[in-house]
């Protein structure tokens, strides 16, 4: 480093400037460094559940699975294991469990939390740890479930563990968080055979080997098990595992996205600052030149700065990003996710932000140093005055007939264009981050309202024991009427892709109403299959085209696409009833959609009912989930307001700096304080106001591409973006730019006349 | 009748470091309305603190400066700063034009200020710049730029007019040009002058000299017939 001290008294004498571009660089590492991490410390912790356990790759769900099955398909090439189970679901009173039946251990390992880790052979249950909490259940506790056949066992709690396939916080089917109502337990096949007679295994576990084709091996599966097969599911399709999938997609882009902004105001803000630095110091520099410093080692001296600043502020920022983001974002993200244990590990990826953070500030200064180097001793210490003339000379006198102040301004923004450009840069950084936050909270409850308040319209949804519709007793009057829907899954296959998918069949009745993007409604079509947007998408088909379905058997069969609907949840299929009926499938009842006239009492009564759920619920499980969007748009609006204040501070000082002899004149000639803070800021408030101008159709944009963009096949985003959201944004970009004039004008009254009309240097 | 300008035993002192430097010590003098004054002495004389004591940029430590009757050593800066609106012109050594306003746009700017302003065209005409009236200051010459700033003091009609250094930055004949540029606008418009300089050939051209050295007035020269602008040899 050459002349530290000087640069270290330059940093100090300008510490006000200096400590803007810290802020700024710091904004940007922050916020990579802070998403970075919080997707990072998710996908480690996921991936460790999933290695601890042995997460398996593919379910097959398939009847009457045999031990010689199993063998057949674990000597399949491409996998590594294979296990079967059986999956069922039994009732304690009005709660719902999901058993898990094992044999072996080997995949999908229950974890233990406290207890006795999970046995086979041994009798009694390992139960969901939520639940257990939620029912106030410990271990050694007995509990007691009915099975569908009505036999009921009683068995002693062994241990409480959590499961790598329920990692989301929601049930899967009627999508609420109610751990006290909905939960899942392991039992080995002796316990079982307790209260059920247990003949093969209903679903087979797979796990793949590194680089496999995970369709073939299905295909394969499917060859071997025959008629047996019903369909399968990869993580792909797995409520669980695109949850934490796509969450840890959203932290990755959030991170190389959002920065980018910070990193281009760096380059701004770091240029103009030293650029200005450099031409203030031209006789020292051409001192320099002629004491027999190189150019070379000058811009060296002048590079020092921006590694400092590089290294200062990355610093900050990664110390910030690395524990301030989690602390925001963690809460939600434990709520959300169940994992035992979360990985606190520094991503490497930091470093890419930091050295592309060191790369902006050099590049930055190389800019500022430009060609002022490379003249004569004597050229750098005339420079100024010709400088000027060129400056100057660059404008033509304004015809229009402007006041004073607005000359003042727009002569000033001519002349220094790229500080005119940060400024805007900086109100529409702040403007379009916050909109962007809040436009991202508007979408996702949009998504959620459109599902609960427009496509929905029952009140209640009860689950039933799977009936077949014809056994069950036809709707009554409208008092007490009730949609049956069955909720299943079913395989799609296109030209493109194929797709394990959840069905809704709807029954007669309207407590589901589907929409086009339009707003107009599906009619009742008995032409072919209603699929959502994304799914036709991926599938690569439009309303018209013939597609093929398999449902509980071997049977591929063509169906036509009748429509394709913005649905809110992206991957579903719909079909009416008497079209799934002339497909040759059977209409199973698994749960009546209820309105709020219904008397429950009745219904329960009718009705083979296991559990009812309101709407509300429903509902507000959802909008649960989006607390991790409000995080995201609580951490985009502080760094908006840093952005927006350090860019338009740094920029008010240098105005301040650059112009204090002109603001001097100004004052001996008789303006007053309040005169002077009128030009300023008047500035200052027309750069903010273009900025906002600016933000505000491409905040709204960008959700709208955010959209187009989202492959995410778990959730349809509801491009929508409120009134109060652009008022917020417009709002605080204001208040900021306000905030900053009271800073800047407490600064003019500090400009002496005597010293700043001294002798021009 | 009394004096236009009289400063009674002020005092400026300013801490340097530790150090208390007196730069105008127990000055006394007077000054009458329309005169022509040069204010000469050597560098670190006090010549221009005198000037922006006067010109209410600064604030002497003790002592009185009645202007036209008033005494502007008890003003507060509010009350200073409506006083170099509306009764001081001043012209800086160098220029101190806003860059990116035209001639006739810098001398605008004084006419927004007062509400008895002269014309700023026909200063400028005065000043013989009316060909330059909407070039930018750095498409004039050094001597331009100086009108402009005259013509920019004059504007205001100011009661009192203020030059430090005005030729300090110019050649001996641009000088020249200015000081009788200067010399004739403020006679026209009946404005007491004062000018600060270390140039002692502008002296014969005042209607009283005051010579300063180390913060005190040594000398106080009346000339009974002031040479014309032409008669000095520069």
């Amino acid at each position: 480093m050459i002349l530290p001290q000087k640069m270290f008294r330059d940093i100090w004498s300008a510490k006000a400037q200096f400590i803007t571009i810290i802020i700024i660089v710091a904004c940007g590492v922050f916020t990579f460094v802070g998403a970075i991490t919080v997707g990072n410390r998710l996908e480690k912790s996921v991936m460790s559940f999933y290695d601890k356990t042995r997460m398996n790759d593919i379910w097959i769900n398939a009847e009457n699975i045999e031990d010689k099955d199993i063998l057949n398909i674990r000597n399949l090439p491409g996998v590594e294991e294979a296990q079967g189970r059986n999956v069922l679901k039994v009732h304690s009173g009005n709660r719902s469990i999901e058993l898990f039946i094992l044999n072996e251990n080997k995949l999908a390992q229950p974890f233990p939390i406290t207890g006795e880790s999970f046995r086979s052979g041994e009798s009694g249950i390992w139960l969901d740890r939520e639940y257990a909490s939620a029912n106030a259940i410990e271990v050694g506790d007995t509990i007691k479930f009915t099975s569908d056949n009505n036999s009921t066992v009683k068995m002693a709690v062994k241990g409480l563990v959590m499961s790598p396939e329920k990692l989301i916080d929601i049930s899967s089917e009627t999508l609420s968080t109610r751990h006290d109502l909905y939960g899942y337990g392991f039992i080995g096949e002796q316990a079982a055979r307790q209260f059920i007679h247990v003949t093969g295994y209903n679903q087979i576990l797979l796990k793949v080997m590194a680089g496999a084709d995970q369709q073939n091996i299905i295909t394969q599966t499917e060859t071997v098990l025959g008629s047996k097969y019903l369909n399968s599911i990869t993580h792909e399709d797995h409520t669980s595992t695109v949850g934490a999938a796509s969450q840890i997609a959203q932290f990755k882009t959030l991170a190389y996205v959002t920065p980018l902004l910070f990193f281009v105001l760096a380059v701004l803000v770091v240029a103009s600052t030293m650029s200005r630095l450099i031409s203030n110091q031209r006789i020292q520099i051409g001192t320099l030149m002629s004491l027999g410093f190189s150019a070379r080692q000058i811009r060296w001296h002048y590079m020092c700065f921006g590694l400092f600043l590089g290294f200062t502020g990355s610093l900050i920022g990664m110390a910030a990003g690395y524990f301030g983001i989690p602390m925001i974002f963690m809460r939600t993200l434990t709520q959300s996710f169940i994992l035992p244990q979360w990985i606190v590990s520094f991503p490497l990826e930091s470093l890419f932000a930091i050295v592309a953070m060191y790369g902006c500030c050099i590049l930055a200064v190389l800019m500022a140093c430009g060609k002022k180097l490379k003249e004569s001793p004597a050229s750098v210490l005339r420079g100024s005055i010709q400088t000027r003339r060129q400056k100057s000379m660059a404008g033509k006198a304004s015809k229009a007939r402007l006041s004073f102040e607005n000359l003042w301004i727009f002569r000033n923004l001519k002349a220094h264009k790229l500080r005119g450009f940060m400024g805007i840069i900086g109100a529409f950084g702040c403007a379009f981050l916050i909109l962007f936050g809040f436009a991202n909270i508007d979408s996702s409850n949009k998504s959620i309202l459109v599902e609960f308040e427009q496509q929905y319209r029952f009140t209640y949804k009860a689950d039933i024991q799977s009936s077949d519709a014809a056994s069950l007793p036809v709707p009554g009057p409208a008092e007490d009427a009730v949609q049956y829907i069955q909720e299943s899954r079913i395989q799609i296959k296109s030209d493109r892709a194929v797709r394990n998918l959840p069905v809704t069949v709807m029954g007669s009745g309207d407590y589901i109403n589907l929409n086009h993007a339009d707003g107009n409604s599906v009619t009742n079509s008995s032409d072919g299959i209603i699929l959502s947007e994304r799914t036709a998408d991926v599938l690569g088909v439009t309303k018209g085209n013939s597609i093929q379905l398999k449902i509980a058997d071997d049977e591929w069969r063509d169906v036509k696409v009748a429509e394709t609907i913005k649905a809110p949840v992206a991957n579903h299929a719909y079909v009416y009833g008497e079209t799934w009926e002339k497909m040759g499938a059977q209409f199973v009842v698994t749960s009546l959609l209820i309105g709020d006239q219904a008397d429950l009492g009745m219904i329960k009564e009718h009705y083979p009912v296991t559990q009812i759920v309101s709407k509300e619920e429903m509902k507000n499980a959802n909008l649960k989930l989006n607390e991790g969007v409000f995080a995201s748009a609580a951490g985009l609006t502080i760094a908006a307001v840093f952005l927006g204040i350090a860019v338009i501070y740094s920029l008010g000082l240098i105005n301040l700096t650059e112009m204090a002899r002109e603001l001097a004149t100004l004052k001996v000639l008789g303006f007053n304080q309040r005169e002077i803070r009128t030009l300023l800021s008047r500035e200052n408030i027309m750069l903010t106001w273009i900025g906002i101008v600016l933000a505000v159709p491409l905040g709204s944009g960008a959700i709208h591409a955010l959209e187009k963009l989202s492959t995410s096949e778990s959730v349809m985003l509801f491009p929508t973006v409120r009134i109060s959201s652009y008022l917020i944004a417009v709002a605080i970009t204001l208040l900021c730019s306000f905030a900053v004039n009271r800073l800047i004008s407490r600064k003019i009254k500090q400009i002496d006349m005597v010293t700043s009309l001294k002798a021009i240097d | 009748m009394k004096p236009f300008i009289e400063i009674e035993k002020v005092n400026r002192q300013y801490m340097v470091g530790e150090m208390t430097v007196n730069a105008i010590h127990e000055m006394d003098f007077v000054i009458e309305k329309g005169e022509f004054v040069v204010i000469l002495g050597p560098s670190g004389s006090g010549k221009s603190t005198l000037l922006n004591l006067l010109g209410g940029m600064d604030q002497a430590t003790s002592g009185n400066i009645f202007i036209d009757g008033v005494n502007i050593a008890h003003f507060s800066l509010d009350q200073l700063g409506l006083y170099r609106r509306n009764d001081i012109g001043f012209v800086f050594q160098f220029y101190n034009l806003i860059p990116n306003l035209t001639a006739k746009e810098n001398v605008d700017v004084s006419k927004k200020l007062c509400q008895h302003a002269l014309e700023s065209t026909e200063i400028l005409n005065a000043v013989g710049l009316g060909h330059r009236i909407h070039h930018f200051p750095a498409e004039l010459s050094g001597g331009e730029q100086q009108r402009v700033s005259i013509a920019r003091a004059i504007c205001k009609n100011p009661k009192l007019l203020l030059c430090d250094e005005p030729t300090g930055a110019l050649d001996s004949v641009t000088g020249a040009l200015v000081m009788t540029t200067l010399r004739d606008v403020s006679k026209k418009n009946g404005q007491t002058v004062i000018i600060v300089t270390h140039n002692a050939a502008i002296a014969d051209t005042a209607d009283k000299v005051i010579r300063l050295k180390d913060g005190k007035v040594v000398e106080v020269v009346i000339n009974e017939s002031p040479l014309s602008m032409s008669e000095v040899c520069w």
